[in-house]
């Protein structure tokens, strides 16, 4: 059915990237009590700026510690994966915006929704997990197959 | 707290450098299914849920957090939303275009590229976006509350003294059933006297909470919509009836309270 391609598929680095994914937010819920959601750790301090409210300082921690470890990938590893992959002008527009907003309209987006609410067994998070990965696939079949 | 949002925030995004997360190319071969599919990145979800289905179910049992002692802030909201359907539909566009997610958007960063700063200042912007549209949409909301009548909630309980809670009428329906912004949270089965503008003690009648409804923003207690409905001295029959009907609050009304 599917057209596997064989010289991209990479499973074991996909795996342990996913290990240490999952452990930062089990960390995060064990330890901080926190859900590990980019869209809403930075989409809630930015809620907060423009609120004029006080931010919460473990949300820039962590966003903190997010740059922190691409830069020592920076260091100690070389050039971010994917560097050379065009991003085109439409894409980084209207999908910057698209994801800026959706994610913060839907409550959460893959981190949130998908790596923390599918072990909580979140009825809204299977939904939203759901739509989202569908929506997504029907976008790039007519980005790549009809337009 | 800080420390472990610091170790976090490096693990994760290491997590995502070693998966391949960050390659928009990469995770829009997961997504082309009728392309040269590259199925890598469904081993990265699934390798991340796998870990955290343990810790997170730990989690959720505790009230306080283990070790830190944090209070645990694990997400309330069960209702699906028009909202979660929308957000999700607009954030798989714009992933589906640009294959970047906001993990990977702020790791990319480190690629110094003009066309990945020009992605994450849109999607700062996205946010931004939402964040007035929805103050726009709340303060429509508070302003139609602030106008509306006053009403006391007076808490059926047996033997504690009632505490009184303040409410404002949204909208009446026939003679059983209230639509009312409430500031406190107030739980589906709970009872409550409600005393109408008006209206004396005695003449409050009984009222059963039969559906709450999120404020401003998801999982906001504040500025919920309560619908409430006459709790004829609780006769069993009548109420699997009204619970049974789903959105039983009439279309009209639908209308004025959004």
């Amino acid at each position: 059915m599917f057209h596997i391609d064989s010289t991209l598929f990479a499973p074991w680095p996909a795996l342990a990237g996913g290990v240490m994914i999952g452990a930062a937010a089990g960390i995060m819920a064990l330890v901080g009590g926190k859900i590990m959601g980019c869209s809403g750790i930075a989409g809630g301090n930015l809620h907060d700026l423009l609120e004029g409210i006080p931010t919460q300082r473990w949300r820039w921690s962590f966003l903190l510690g997010v740059l922190l470890g691409t830069l020592g990938w920076l260091v100690l590893r070389g050039p971010i994966p994917g560097a050379d992959q065009p991003l085109s002008w439409l894409a980084a527009t209207v999908g910057g915006l698209a994801v800026g907003f959706g994610t913060r309209l839907g409550s959460g987006c893959t981190s949130g929704h998908g790596v923390c609410g599918i072990p909580r067994l979140s009825k809204r998070s299977f939904v939203a997990v759901a739509v989202f990965f569908t929506t997504a696939m029907l976008t790039v079949f007519v980005t790549h197959h009809i337009v | 707290m800080n420390a472990v949002a610091l170790l976090c925030g490096v693990v994760f995004s290491l997590g995502l450098l070693v998966s391949g997360m960050v390659e928009p190319a990469k995770v829009i071969g997961f997504l082309d299914l009728a392309g040269h599919w590259d199925p890598s990145l469904a081993f990265v979800m699934l390798g991340a849920i796998a870990t955290n289905a343990l810790p997170m179910r730990l989690a959720m049992r505790r009230q306080r957090s283990l070790l830190l002692h944090c209070p645990m802030e694990l997400p309330k909201a069960t209702q699906i939303t028009g909202r979660l359907i929308a957000g999700s539909v607009v954030f798989g566009v714009g992933w589906g275009l640009s294959g970047i997610c906001p993990g990977p958007a702020l790791v990319n960063l480190g690629t110094a590229q003009p066309d990945r700063l020009l992605f994450f200042l849109c999607m700062l912007a996205g946010m931004g976006g939402y964040e007035l549209w929805n103050r726009h949409v709340s303060n429509h909301r508070a302003s139609a509350a602030q106008t509306q009548p006053d009403v006391q909630l007076l808490a059926e309980i047996a033997d504690a003294q009632p505490a009184a809670l303040h409410a404002r009428l949204a909208a009446r329906c026939g003679a059983g059933q209230l639509t009312l912004f409430v500031d406190t949270p107030l739980r589906v089965g709970e009872r409550y006297r409600v005393l109408l503008p008006g209206q004396t003690a005695a003449q409050a009648r009984r009222y059963v909470v039969q559906q709450v409804r999120p404020g401003s923003r998801e999982g906001d207690a504040a500025r919920a919509i309560l619908l409430a409905y006459l709790d004829a001295d609780a006769t069993p029959s009548t109420q699997p009836q009204a619970a049974g009907t789903g959105s039983a609050m009439p279309p009209a009304q639908e209308e004025m309270v959004r």
